[in-house]
């Protein structure tokens, strides 16, 4: 934080953030939606500066709508298509990031961040990368990212607001990359242990005792789990954010969906996202934890009447369809139900619910994120198990006698972590 | 009830328990020319045996239909891949594809890609299973197979004689080559090659006039359990999402074959399950019946926790009537067997059950190659499953178990297996673990570490199994009209009217997406 201390006056004056709000929302919707009735009042995007204390802290979500200078898109597309990795270099604290286009004259940069200065951080560290984009996008300072408050501001003008944000974690990207670390380190320890006792076991904990987090305990053993490249396993490479390519099914997918909201329901379902009965941060009502393989999602109204979802889900998209379907299908009917396009059934009627999520997709041209590989309950139980594995530690020394007995009981205790 | 003369038997008859053939052979075949395969189909269609056909084959030897037994006569039954749909002008946009059959649905596009091309994008084939290794047969762009099957030698062996013969009658026809199947004698009669009684699980389908079996459909609220609907085997039926899709001619009482050859390696199974089962004190029997989900006899875990039971094994009645809402923890049975992955029933960590009804598969093994016991060291014989799947959709059903169910984590669960694959079947890479969970208090669960692969693939492909009238269309070249009807005027529409009358397709949506 501290080398980017000159970003905190900025962030500091609402007025400057609330003024623009009005604005980008003005564009899009004056019939519809003015800032001085509805405001943007449950607006996770991106964090308001609050005191310390009272801040939530966890992973939060910036987006960003950029407008393609004209006669550029294709241009842009040929760039996005092409060999550029546009975050080439790494970045901390950021979990995912995606581009995307929705019509030829805008562009869609989502992150999802611990701290707003990071993810600006990682803009202006990747300048090589982004720049070729950015600059054919309307009013990209002259300095490219390099010159970072010029690209703060930039972007602070051209975010627009998140109605709804789900999280499924609240930890952040750092700790996150610890937990799986230590998960496969205490993996890595259990299988060389096994049936050891006596000296031999106590040899084999003391290392792990003393520092949990040592990438060396067995580093080829953690490289070649799941048969990952080198360059998959962020706790090896320093590889944090790793942006490609959608190509195929990885284990982590976005989804990125934009409709058009049927006349008048703009109001109701705006209302249902933010009253928090369908799922906010803050209530305690959360359908879409239903979701087991739902790690993000998102949704903000743009042109006025079209409702774009942006998500971040583990696997096959069909299982991740039924989810909605099966698990949380009467909460999932009351939003998108308000689309143009949406199954008269609803989201039970799974093929029929697949297409309208199918036809109505956008193509996400650049994926990135620091865990690529780790699906939502694979963090999930890493977090749990880190938690454990840190009491165990407190509690049991190498030169415990009983240290077989009580490891075994550990394990007992939570061995569906373990699986 | 379904119209069972006009479905092939292969796809409801003789899958259930004790029932499945001994005999099996599938015949490979390539069409020089549209003619050739309709000269082929119409040199064999007196010989294809229709469920109807196979229940009188039964009744005549005073078998009820009903009831479990043994196929008295030999079967023959016709697949026809994509490839050969496009040989006969069938393929692409030809009028029996209508849209509301593929465009609308996807179903259709398993079908049309072939499993060769699915095969590593979609089926997990790496490694020694990558379709590069795959024999050469299977690389091959395969237009249809011959099912022959039969519970004695003899009469499969009268069978094989009559198609040789029309196939040496037909000009154009080239035998690609061919799989031969044998159930092993006594005492391993229904076992696969690790040891382990199979077929015994299957779907009940609503409709099908077979008598189930408790365990055998969707578990309901109480301990009963529902059939599923039977458009997840024979399409143009309704199936579980309420659809009925596959409506026109081409289609209609049909249903789409997976066929796999699955190499096992014994010797590995064995030595691996022993050394895992060592180190714990346990038996290897022990270890591979915590992987498969039942012991050798084909007692399921989760009713006989602690040591195989022979007799409940042989109570059909019994012998799958078990849920995972009993077995919460997977101390029984793991999360990660075989049997619980597959069909994951009610697992509270599971998918939903209506989920999992979407996703379930009648399945067809027989062992190739010479049994090797426990105990004895690898011979290098070749030997495995021929492994057969029914379904109505390729997609949803066979490739979506093999994808997210024994080739991924079960992402559809809650805090269990985030990385372990299908320990029996999936091709495991290095590190794969088998988690078996310990239900004796403070005892640590057992870890199976550094799991090999024992199932390789080794070729496979995917068929439609028409009709018996659809068939009959093909032979003669009858046309279809663009309705996905053959509508004569005056001729009553036998199919409940969903044949002449073309519901108007769906007015595409305006998407909110530009371009
Ligand atoms: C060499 C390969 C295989 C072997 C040795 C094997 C073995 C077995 C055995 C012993 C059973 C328990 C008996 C029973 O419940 O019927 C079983 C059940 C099952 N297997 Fe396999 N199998 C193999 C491949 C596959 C494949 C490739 C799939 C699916 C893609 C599959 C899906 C199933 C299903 C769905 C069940 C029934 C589960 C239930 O309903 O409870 N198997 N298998």
């Amino acid at each position: 934080m501290s080398d980017h201390d000159e970003l905190t006056p900025l962030l500091a004056r609402p007025e400057l953030l609330l003024s623009r709000r009005s604005a980008v929302v003005g564009v899009a919707a004056t019939t519809v939606l003015s800032a001085g009735t509805m405001g943007c009042k449950p607006c996770f995007s991106p964090v308001r500066p609050k005191p310390p204390t009272t801040q939530k802290p966890g992973p939060r979500t910036i987006t960003v709508r950029l407008t393609i200078r004209e006669g550029k898109f294709r241009e842009l597309r040929a760039l996005l298509d092409g060999d550029l990795d546009p975050f080439e270099v790494p970045a901390a604290g950021i979990h995912y990031a995606r581009l995307f286009t929705t019509d030829q004259r805008s562009l869609f940069v989502m992150v999802i961040y611990d701290r707003y200065e990071q993810s600006i951080r990682m803009l202006s560290d990747n300048a090589a990368g982004v720049d070729p984009i950015f600059e054919l996008c309307e009013g990209y300072p002259p300095g490219g990212a390099a010159d970072t408050p010029a690209l703060n501001q930039w972007i602070w003008d051209n975010k627009i607001c998140v109605e709804l944000y789900y999280r499924a974690y609240n930890e952040s990207q750092p700790v996150i990359r610890d937990a799986l670390t230590l998960r496969e380190n205490f993996l890595t320890f259990l299988q060389r242990s096994q049936g050891e006792t006596g000296a031999e076991l106590r040899a084999l904990y003391e290392p792990f005792w003393n520092d949990p987090h040592l990438v060396v305990m067995l580093p080829k053993l953690a490289l070649q789990r799941q048969g990952q490249k080198a360059a998959d396993l962020d706790v090896t490479s320093k590889t944090l954010l790793r942006m490609e390519p959608i190509v195929g099914k990885g284990r982590v997918n976005p989804f990125t969906l934009l409709a058009r909201v049927k006349p008048g329901e703009l109001r109701k379902v705006q209302r249902t996202l933010r009253l928090g009965t369908w799922a906010t941060i803050d209530l305690g009502l959360r359908p879409l934890e239903n979701l087991p393989t739902l790690h993000f999602a998102r949704v903000s109204i743009i042109n006025g009447d079209q409702m774009l979802f942006a998500s971040v889900y583990d696997g096959d998209f069909i299982q991740y369809v039924e989810d909605f379907g099966t698990r949380i299908a009467k909460e999932i009917d009351q939003v998108f139900g308000a689309c143009i396009g949406y199954p008269l059934a609803g989201s039970q009627d799974v093929a029929q619910f697949k297409d309208f999520l199918r036809s109505h997709e956008l193509q996400t041209n650049a994926f990135g994120g620091s865990y690529l590989n780790h699906t939502l309950l694979e963090i999930q139980s890493s977090l749990a198990l880190a938690d454990e594995l840190e009491c165990f530690r407190k509690r049991v020394d190498p030169d415990d006698p009983k240290l077989r007995k009580k490891l075994d009981r550990f394990l007992y205790e939570n061995q569906l972590l373990l699986t | 009830m379904l119209e069972l003369a006009q479905v092939q038997s292969n796809v409801l008859r003789g899958f259930r328990q004790g029932e499945a053939p001994k005999f099996v052979q599938y015949l490979f075949l390539q069409f020089a020319s549209d003619r050739a395969c309709r000269a082929l189909i119409d040199a064999l269609y007196p010989l294809v045996t229709s469920c109807e056909a196979y229940d009188q084959a039964r009744s005549g030897a005073k078998q009820d239909p009903a009831k479990v037994g043994p196929c008295p006569v030999a079967v023959l039954n016709i697949g026809l891949s994509y490839a050969c749909l496009e040989l006969l002008g069938l393929g692409g946009n030809a009028r029996a594809l209508d849209e509301r059959d593929h465009e609308a649905t996807g179903a259709i596009e398993a079908f049309k890609c072939g499993m060769l091309e699915r095969a590593e994008s979609i089926l997990g084939d790496r490694g020694p299973s990558a379709p590069e290794h795959w024999e050469s047969g299977y690389r091959e762009r395969l237009h249809a197979v011959i099912s022959l099957a039969s519970g004695d030698r003899g009469s499969l062996d009268t069978l094989r004689g009559e198609v040789d013969q029309r196939l040496a009658n037909t000009a154009g026809v080239a035998l690609v080559f061919e799989e031969r199947g044998q159930h092993f004698d006594a005492p391993l009669e229904g076992k696969e090659h690790f040891g382990y009684t199979d077929g015994i699980a299957q779907p009940a389908v609503l409709g099908s006039g077979l008598e189930s079996f408790p365990g055998d459909g969707t578990p309901g609220k109480r301990r009963g359990w529902s059939p599923l609907q039977p458009g997840e085997f024979v399409l143009g039926h309704i199936d579980e999402s309420g659809q009925v899709q596959f409506g026109s001619q081409l289609f209609k009482n049909g249903s789409f074959m997976v066929f796999r050859k699955l190499a096992q390696h014994v010797a590995r199974f064995h030595e691996y399950t022993a050394e895992v089962g060592r180190q714990r004190g346990e038996s290897a029997e022990f270890v591979g019946s915590k992987m498969i989900g039942r012991w050798p006899s084909g007692a399921p875990l989760v009713l006989s926790p602690r040591k195989d039971n022979e007799r409940l094994a042989a109570n059909p009645k019994r012998n799958n009537d078990f849920r995972y809402t009993d077995d919460k923890d997977g101390t029984a049975c793991p999360f990660g067997a075989h049997i619980r992955r597959n069909n994951p029933r009610d697992d509270p960590s599971g998918p939903l059950t209506s989920q999992t009804k979407l996703h379930r598969i009648i399945r067809r093994a027989t062992p190739y190659g010479p049994f090797l016991p426990a105990g004895q060291a690898d011979d290098g014989q070749d030997r495995g499953i021929l492994f057969v799947v029914i379904n109505a959709d390729i997609s949803r059903q066979f490739e979506f178990v093999q994808q997210n169910w024994v080739d991924e984590v079960l992402s559809s669960t809650h805090l269990t297996i985030p990385e372990d694959r299908d320990p029996l079947i999936a091709t495991q890479t290095a590190g794969a673990k088998f988690l078996i969970p310990s239900g004796k208090r403070n005892e640590a669960p057992v870890i199976a570490w550094k799991l090999p692969t024992f199932v390789t693939t080794k070729g496979g492909a995917y068929f439609l199994l028409p009709s018996i009238d659809a068939l009959y269309d093909i032979a003669k070249s009858i046309e279809w009209d663009q309705e996905g009807g053959e509508c004569e005027s005056g001729q009553p529409d036998e199919n409940g009217g969903d044949g002449c009358e073309k519901s108007p397709a769906p007015a595409p949506e305006p998407s909110g997406a530009p371009g």
